[in-house]
């Protein structure tokens, strides 16, 4: 027996030294590619959750009407879920990498390909409206959610520029009373409006408001969009 | 008796990797075989890559068996053997020198380059040129990351689906670090006006 061999297995028996069961590697592996799973799950959630906030701030409806498109777009872009959505691409990139083969695909490779499965199946859960759901759970369940994340408080919270968003609190053929995402009431003129048509005016309604203010209070509609949704149709019917 | 034992030694040392590897689960015994087939070669390795004494590299390769035997049911036997434990023993190399705290560049002496055979051609006959000790001098100039390529392509004489295997990383790069590191050898090379 070799001096090197004769010392490793008298190390081994002194020791009492054991493989470690197979079963040990086979729980890691599992793990490592469960929370893999995961993370394209979570990323791809919130992928979908950034597309319909983006699509919900109505900013591709407005496009062509607004002069402070830029800034608008800015505001439109749900940058915490784009964030968290990037984080879980990194995370999972880092939990397959660790895998038994997972140094077979590059860097490059494997981001994409996780990119590609957060893009398709957040795609997939947005249409199937997961998104919309999801994001009501978070606004019902944070209370400074909204205010934080939603871009659409910070684009419909801008009477001065003309985008105003609230529910409607009172409702004629002629007008509303609206209450502000801040709290504010406000009597809406909406005599001359373009209405979507997925709009209801009807009290308990969330809409937005694309228009001018007349005075403190007093805001003149000239187009009423769902809060939820693009609503993509017009009535046929102005009030 | 003896002749039974003889004709036990002889069949194990027919079996493949994988086969004695299955052995040895049951019978430590057995794992010797293992590192005797694997011993010189790690044993050569380790000192390319680390610069270390004899009884260092000897340490080194002594816990090296014995992480593959506490991890021997990690391996796969659908891959290669010789793979999984090169693996170990560079990771053990890294830690050694992670726990030196010292990088692998034996020397700061640049008269090496005067020493370099000028007759060769590293464009023509990298293979060859590569194994002299003067050009493993050289080696060690280099980022790590190419050295542990080059001294698995050229000295080890590693195929580059190995060596992905072995340093865990894919192919495309193994191929660019191989690139690359020669091309980083030959400005050296070049810098000291020799032509090797």
């Amino acid at each position: 027996m070799g001096k090197i061999s004769k010392k490793v297995i008298e190390k081994i028996e002194k020791e009492n030294i054991k493989p470690t069961g197979r079963w040990s590697f086979v729980l890691k592996n599992s793990f490592l590619w469960s929370l893999f799973g995961l993370n394209i799950l979570f990323g791809s959630l919130g992928f979908a959750i950034s597309i319909y906030l983006f699509e919900s701030s109505d900013i591709l409806n407005l496009i062509l009407s607004v002069n402070d498109l830029i800034q608008i777009l800015v505001l439109a872009i749900p940058t915490v879920w784009i964030l968290l959505t990037v984080m879980f691409l990194i995370v999972a990139y880092l939990n397959f990498r660790y895998t038994e083969r997972g140094y077979i695909l590059s860097f490059k490779k494997m981001f994409l390909i996780n990119l590609l499965a957060i893009l398709i199946l957040g795609s997939i859960l947005h249409i199937l409206g997961v998104s919309e759901r999801l994001n009501r759970v978070f606004s019902e369940s944070f209370t400074t959610y909204n205010q934080s994340i939603d871009p659409r408080y910070k684009i419909w919270s801008n009477p001065e520029s003309g985008y105003l968003a609230g529910t409607i609190l009172s409702a004629t053929k002629e007008s509303m009373e609206l209450e502000d995402l801040d709290g504010n009431i406000w009597s809406i003129d909406t005599s001359d409006a373009k209405v979507r048509r997925a709009v209801g005016l009807i009290v308990g309604e969330k809409v937005k408001i694309v228009g001018n203010v007349v005075d403190e209070s007093t805001f003149e509609a000239l187009e009423i969009l769902p809060w939820e949704g693009r609503g993509r149709n017009l009535q046929e019917k102005h009030f | 008796m003896n002749v039974s034992k003889e004709r036990t030694i002889k069949n194990l040392n027919e079996l493949n990797d994988s086969e004695i590897v299955e052995l040895c689960i049951k019978d430590v015994n057995i794992y010797r075989y293992i590192i005797e087939r694997y011993e010189s070669k790690l044993l050569r390795y380790i000192k390319r890559i680390l610069y270390v004494s004899q009884e260092d590299a000897e340490d080194i390769l002594q816990e090296v068996f014995l992480k593959a035997y506490k991890n021997i049911n990690s391996y796969n036997s659908k891959y290669s053997f010789s793979n999984w434990i090169y693996r170990i023993t560079h990771n053990e190399s890294v830690s050694f020198l992670r726990k030196k705290n010292i990088t692998v560049s034996n020397t700061e002496d640049d008269s090496i380059f005067d020493r370099i055979p000028s007759e060769e051609d590293i464009e023509d006959d990298f293979l060859n040129s590569v194994k002299s000790i003067e050009v493993r001098e050289i080696l060690s100039k280099l980022e790590q990351k190419y050295q542990d390529v080059l001294i698995l392509r050229f000295f080890e004489e590693k195929e580059y689906n190995e060596i992905a295997e072995i340093l865990h990383i894919s192919t495309g790069t193994v191929a660019s670090l191989i690139s690359r590191g020669k091309e980083k050898f030959k400005i050296l090379v070049q810098r000291y006006g020799k032509n090797i």
